[in-house]
Parts: C-alpha cells; structure tokens; sequence
C-alpha cells in the first residue's frame, strides 16, 4: 500500500505545470456553450423536454468530443515518459503493472471531472433557463456512470496506445478516426451501432429520438429503459480489455 | 592577426540572473580555441548566441567581420558549422538520410557526403537508422554534418561527451587537423582541462557568465612552470639573502614558504651555493608543480572534473 | 532557397506515418456516408449531391482540421526532439522560408487526402449505381476545400511550433471546428478559420453556401495565411530557440 502512495505522489509531482486540467475544462466549457447556443431558443414546449434533450444531445457530443479528448489526455500523460526517455529510470523504481495502473488512474480523473461537469452542467441549465421537467435523479446518476464508463473504456485503449508509440500519431489517428466512426455509428442500425466501440454513448442514452413522431417543428423525446444487463456485460468486457491491454503493455521491453 | 569571432560586452539575461556576463571573446583565424569553464557556466549559451539561436540582452557579436544581425545571419551561417548541446537528428531517418537534408538546407552536393562520412569513420553505419545509434555515433553524426560544405567557422559543445575513450582520441586528432586541412577556425568547447589542453591552441576561461582568462595555451602554460621548495635552518635570511642576489625568490611568511620561482640548474646550483656561503643549511629541496589545474582552480575556486 | 526548404521537409516524411493518415481517415466517411445514403435514399433524392453531403458534413466539419492538425503537429514534433530545433535555425536559409517550407509539404499532404477523398467519393457514387460523372461542382468544391487547408494548415502550424506537445494542438483544432458550426449558423464562416473547410467544402447543403462568388473566400484565406505566418515568423525571428 505504501508503494502505492509513493507512485501516486511521484505521478502526482509530474503533473506539475503541464495544464492538462485545462483539457477537460475546456472542452466542458465548449460543450456548454455549445447547449447554450440551443437552449437559448427552447419553446416552452422543448422546456418540458429539456433534460431530456440534453441527455440525448450531449451523448452525440459526447461521442464526438471524447475520443479525441482522451486522446489528448493521454499522449500529454504519456508523451512525457516517451519523450524523456524515462522507461528505463522507471522500471529501475516501480513494478511495470502498477506504473501503468497509477497512470491510467490519473488519466481518469481528467475523464471523471469532465464527465462530473456535464452531469452538473445539465442540472444547471435546466435551473438556469426554467426546465419545467421535474428532476429525476436517477436518470442523472445514470447518465453520469454510462458515460464515464464508455469513456473509461476508450481511454483505456488511448493509454496503451499512447505508451506504446513513439511518435504519438497512432493514438492520436486512433482518438480521430474513432469519433469519426462513434458518430457515424449513431446513425446506423443498433446492430452496427454496437459494433463500435466509439458509439456506445448512445447505446446508454437515457433518453433517446423517436424519428417516426419526430415531425419538422421538434423532436419527438422518450426515456429509454435502461439495458442493465447489457451495461454489466459492458463494464465486465471493459474490464477484460483493460487486463488485455495491460498485459500486452507488460510484454513491451524497455 | 584577424578575429574570426569578437564579443564586446556581451551578456545575457535569464529573469534577473546574468548567464553571461560582460564577455568579451576574441577567437584568432586558424586558432581552436578552448572554450573552458564547470557545467553551466555559460558556454553553451555563449554558443547559442554567437549562432543567433538565442538574442543577447546587451553587447555586440562580430564574426567573420561583420556583425551578428538579421540582415547577416544567412552569410554567416553559410560559413559555419556547429554541434550545440546534444547532437541533433531525425530518429526515423538513416545516418544518410539526416546527412542529405543537411546538404540540401546548406546547398552542398550530396558527393560532399562521402567524405565527410569517412572523416568521422561512419561510413559502415550510414544505412541504419539513428534512433538506433549509441551515443558516440549519433556525437559523429553531428560533427559529420558540422564538417558539411566546409565552413570556415566551426562550433563544437563538448564534441567528446559520450564518447569512448579510442573515440576521444580520435575526435581530438580530427579537430586538430582541421586548421591545416581546411584552413577552418575551430571553437570547442570544455569542461575538461586535459582535454583542452591536448587540442587547442588558445584558451578563453569562463566561470559563472564570467570570462576569467583568455590567451594562448603558451601563456597559460607560463603560469604552470615549475617552482622549487626550499627549506633552510634560516628560511628569512635565506630569502634575504636571495633576494639580494636578484634570484627570483618568494617568500610567504604566513605558511612560511620558500618558494624558488626558477628551475634552472643553474640558478639552483647559485642558490644553494650562496646559501652554503652565508652558513645557511639546506634542509630540503622539493619540486612543486603548479599544474593547470591549481591555475583553473584558482581563477575559478571551483573544482573541476578530470 | 524556399525550394531546398520545401526539398528538405520532404525528405523528412520518409518512412513516416503520416500516410497512414492520410489513406485511412478519409475511409471512414467513404463507406460509412454511403451505407448512410443508401440507407435513406427515400429522403436523400439529389444523387450525386445527396452522397456528397453524406460523405463529407462531418468530414469537413469535424475531422478535416483535427487531421490537418495531426499532420501539423507530427511535423514540429520531428523538431521538437533530439534537438533538432538548434539545426533547423543554422540552417542557412532565411527564417520565412524554414516556415513556408513546412507549410508547403502540409499543403501537398491535404492535395493527397482530398484527391483520395475524391477518389473515393467517386467510386462511391459508382458502387451506388449513380449515373454518369461526378458533379464538376463537386470537384471544384473539392478544390476550394483544399484552399481552405491553406488558412488552417497555418494556424496549426504555428501552434505545433508554440506548443510543444503533439496532442494539444489536435485538441485545439477538434474545438476549433465544433465552433466553427457556430459561425456557420450564424453566417459568419468567413471569420473563422475552422469554418473555412465546410463554407469551401459547400458540405451541409446542396446548392453553394458562396453563392458563387469566391472572391470573399480567398480574401479570407489569404487574410488568415498572412496573419498567421506573420505571427510565426515574427516568433522564430525574435524567440530564443530552446532546442
């Protein structure tokens, strides 16, 4: 355990003057001024809808916003080891598995604080312009674990690529191309949908378009079920993905 | 005799620390100059600045003549070679491959390549790739291409670093012979006395931004000579005595030294005579060596690795 | 001496990823936006025009300066290390033209990504049994998309040159594009260098969003180009170089 407290503050010093909280700050920020440029011409009617609204728009942003997003958070976390040539200083000091632990649990955090700002960042906008909506929490906490999830997933596969390429242009080309196909996958058939990884954002919508009512004055929202036994199944395959990755990272030699 | 490089007060300001200080560097035509000093004494800014990578905060820089300014950098870069901090590369591309983008920049023909490749002894290594060199190959690589196009001027930051010792050796031999073979004007620079020592033919000693000394090595050298310890049943009179007979003599009356500033067998043999004469007996008689090393440490009060 | 730049940075793509890039992203778009046209030919009724809004509204409007940005930062990257910063400013050659010479390699990487774009917009609209050729208005737009690279290319160029890291940048131009939807709303691409790619791609609607006229376009591309090259040869010209 105290091994493990060590490798937390020695990430922790590395953190120092690299900014990457600006990351996920600005790109909260963008999303907000985004829904704002939106909400701002809500009807009455679109404010009985509004978090609703919101949930099925941010997972679109979502999936455009996140992977790169990730990406940039991991290559900044990792870059540095890469560029400092520091693998062999590192392994001299920690156990491999837990230096890519405590990194990958760093990385995280961007993504929770990122995915916390939009939760909260739904709530507010609904107080802020007077969503008539009643608040159900549930749907918030919901939509705050499905996202963070998905996006644990995806950084989790910018992590290994990050520290396993020299020049940073594979995640990278990975973090675009997969926002690429997450938001091209939303308009397909569920079945290709859930093919890509990148589009699981709105496989765990909690609200979602019924297009057959939509008309041209507005969308026509509903509340989903939630499909629990597929989001377990997805938080289990995660997992396997994630020893997969690290025991690929593991093999790597320094 | 003509400067290639001239500094008058040249300084540069990080925040409020001076890096470099006043410095005013003289580097004569044909010389390789030393450029000596601890790590971080400024050498290598002093570098960056005479190749315009970094802007002084005061001072003037004059290299082939004209001064170091924007409506002059292209013809003194034409002119220069230089090896600043590490040696610099393309990881993905082969040794070849670095080599030609610098002859394309520099306009030298790529025939120019081969030789230079072989002054360096690179040849069998010019196909791999660079992230794959060890150090001293990629520290070859960077003179190599220094050497491209024949500049007139060439600029070395610790050219021997990560070199072994058969490859220290040889990249002294190669800077020595480049005024003669090319007829070039090398600046190396140090933190090894020996080193400087055995290459170059004037010395400029900097110490925190400071320039403490600068000559020939013949003149540093002068401060090197050797000196005798004397010790007699009288040392005071002895001196007296001495120094009455104008033999270069000195006496330090704190540690109670005698010290002969000559090692002539002659004025020794004159000395222990007169000393025999006005019945002073001689105890002992030590040679000491003031090495250049005492010299830097004294200039410097740093100690300096070896 | 702009040649032996431009010479120079060529010599430096070799063995490089940057064509995986350049071949794999625009794919994405290619077979996804067709499946998608496909799939809605009872709304999507303009044929060719209808695929080309398929295949490049998000191309243009997302991906395209994120791509651009990748090609921007992998290149000063190559500086950014080994120190080779220090190289690159003995270099005899003017300050401007190590700068331009960068520009013009990214410019000739875009020609190569929309060219296959085009290629593969084509074979598309073939595999989608569309009759005859291609719009001419598709490749002119093809064109202006390619012009438009010039505005960004040197916004991302400059700030791959700034910013040390590979990644931020890529992140810089991913927001960049969101908000250029915003200027596109609005009508205002013009004044935005990230809505520069969908105003010159004609990518949202069928009938040109320039009506026409193109003459605004290049004073707006060559503002931006002017603008930030400036901004970066002034950096190169008065920043120390820290290699």
């Amino acid at each position: 355990m105290r091994t493990k407290q060590r490798l937390f503050w020695a990430e922790q010093k590395k953190m120092k003057r690299r900014f990457v909280w600006l990351v996920p700050i600005g790109f909260a920020a963008l999303l907000m001024l985004w829904s704002m440029a939106n909400i701002r011409n809500f009807t009455d009617a679109d404010r009985a809808f509004g978090y609703a609204y919101l949930f099925y728009s941010y997972c679109v942003m979502n999936a455009i916003f996140m992977p790169v997003m990730l990406a940039v958070v991991a290559s900044r976390l990792c870059d540095m080891e890469i560029k400092g040539n520091t693998w062999k200083l590192l392994y001299t000091m920690e156990k491999p598995g837990s230096f890519y632990d405590i990194k990958f649990f760093f990385e995280c955090r961007y993504l929770v604080c990122f995915t916390a700002a939009e939760t909260l960042g739904i709530l507010l906008f609904g107080k802020l312009f007077g969503f008539t909506e009643p608040v159900q929490a549930g749907r918030f906490l919901l939509h705050f674990l499905a996202i963070t999830a998905v996006g644990a997933v995806l950084l989790g596969i910018q992590h290994l690529l990050s520290l396993m390429s020299d020049n940073q242009i594979i995640p990278l080309l990975v973090g675009i191309a997969g926002g690429f196909l997450g938001l091209f996958s939303m308009y397909f058939p569920r079945i290709v949908n859930q093919l890509v990884i990148w589009g699981y954002f709105s496989i765990f919508s909690v609200a979602a378009v019924d297009w057959e009512k939509t008309a041209n004055g507005g969308m026509a929202l509903y509340y989903v079920d939630f499909p629990e036994v597929q989001f377990a199944v997805f938080l289990l395959a995660g997992a396997g993905l994630y020893l997969a990755e690290r025991w690929i990272y593991l093999r790597k030699e320094v | 005799m003509e400067n290639i490089v001239a500094t008058e007060s040249l300084s540069k300001k990080y925040g409020k620390k001076y890096v470099v200080k006043n410095l005013n560097m003289n580097v004569p035509k044909g010389s390789i100059y030393g450029f000596l000093g601890p790590n971080g004494a400024g050498k290598s800014t002093t570098m960056k600045m005479l190749l315009g990578l970094a802007r002084q905060t005061q001072g003037d820089i004059r290299i082939f003549g004209v001064p170091v300014r924007e409506e002059n950098r292209m013809k003194i870069l034409k002119n220069t070679g230089s090896l600043i901090e590490s040696p610099a590369h393309y990881g993905h591309l082969t040794g070849r491959e670095n080599l030609e983008i610098i002859c394309t920049l520099k306009g030298v023909p790529k025939t120019e390549i081969e030789p230079v490749l072989r002054t360096v002894r690179m040849e069998k290594q010019q196909d791999k790739k660079v992230k794959n060199y060890s150090l001293g190959m990629k520290q070859r690589l960077g003179l190599a291409s220094a050497l491209l196009g024949h500049p007139r001027l060439l600029l070395l930051d610790e050219p021997t670093n990560g070199l072994d010792p058969a490859g220290i050796q040889e990249m002294r031999e190669l800077i020595c012979s480049l005024p003669d073979r090319f007829g070039m004007t090398v600046l190396v620079s140090s933190h090894l006395l020996s080193e400087i020592d055995q290459m170059a033919t004037h010395v400029g000693i900097i110490h925190q931004g400071e320039l403490l000394f600068e000559g020939g090595l013949a003149d540093l050298h002068r401060h090197s000579r050797l000196r005798l310890k004397v010790r007699t049943t009288d040392d005071e009179r002895a001196f007296r005595v001495l120094k009455g007979a104008d033999i270069p003599v000195r006496y330090d009356r704190e540690s109670g030294r005698l010290l002969l500033d000559s090692e002539e067998d002659a004025c020794v043999l004159r000395s222990v005579r007169l000393l025999a004469e006005h019945d002073i007996g001689l105890l002992r008689l030590e040679e000491l060596q003031v090495s250049l090393e005492d010299i830097f440490l004294k200039l410097t009060g740093k100690k300096v690795s070896l | 001496m702009l040649i032996k730049c431009i010479k120079a940075e060529n010599m430096k793509l070799k063995h490089s990823c940057i064509w995986i890039a350049c071949v794999a992203v625009p794919v994405i778009p290619a077979i996804m936006g067709t499946f998608n046209y496909l799939n809605n030919l009872g709304m999507l009724t303009e044929g060719w025009y209808s695929l080309w809004t398929q295949h490049t509204l998000f191309y243009s409007w997302l991906f395209y300066s994120p791509l651009i940005a990748l090609y921007c930062s992998w290149l000063w990257r190559l500086e950014h290390l080994n120190h080779n910063w220090n190289v690159l400013m003995t270099a005899p050659v003017p300050v401007r033209d190590v700068f331009l010479g960068k520009l013009a390699v990214i410019f000739r990487v875009t020609l190569a990504t929309q060219l296959w774009v085009g290629v593969l917009y084509f074979l598309c609209g073939k595999f989608c049994s569309l009759p005859g050729m291609m719009p001419g208005n598709t490749i002119l737009w093809l064109l202006r998309g390619t012009l438009a690279a010039a505005g960004i290319g040197t916004l991302q160029l400059f700030l791959s040159m700034m910013i040390r890291s590979f990644a931020v940048p890529i992140g810089i131009a991913l927001a960049g594009s969101i908000l250029g939807f915003l200027f596109v709303s609005q009508g205002w691409e013009l004044f935005w260098p990230y809505s520069l790619m969908m105003a010159g791609m004609n990518s949202n609607r069928s009938d040109d969003v320039l009506g026409g006229d193109i003459l605004p376009f290049l004073i707006s591309l060559t503002v931006f180009f002017v603008l930030f090259t400036a901004a970066a040869v002034l950096c190169l010209k008065k920043k120390d170089v820290r290699a």
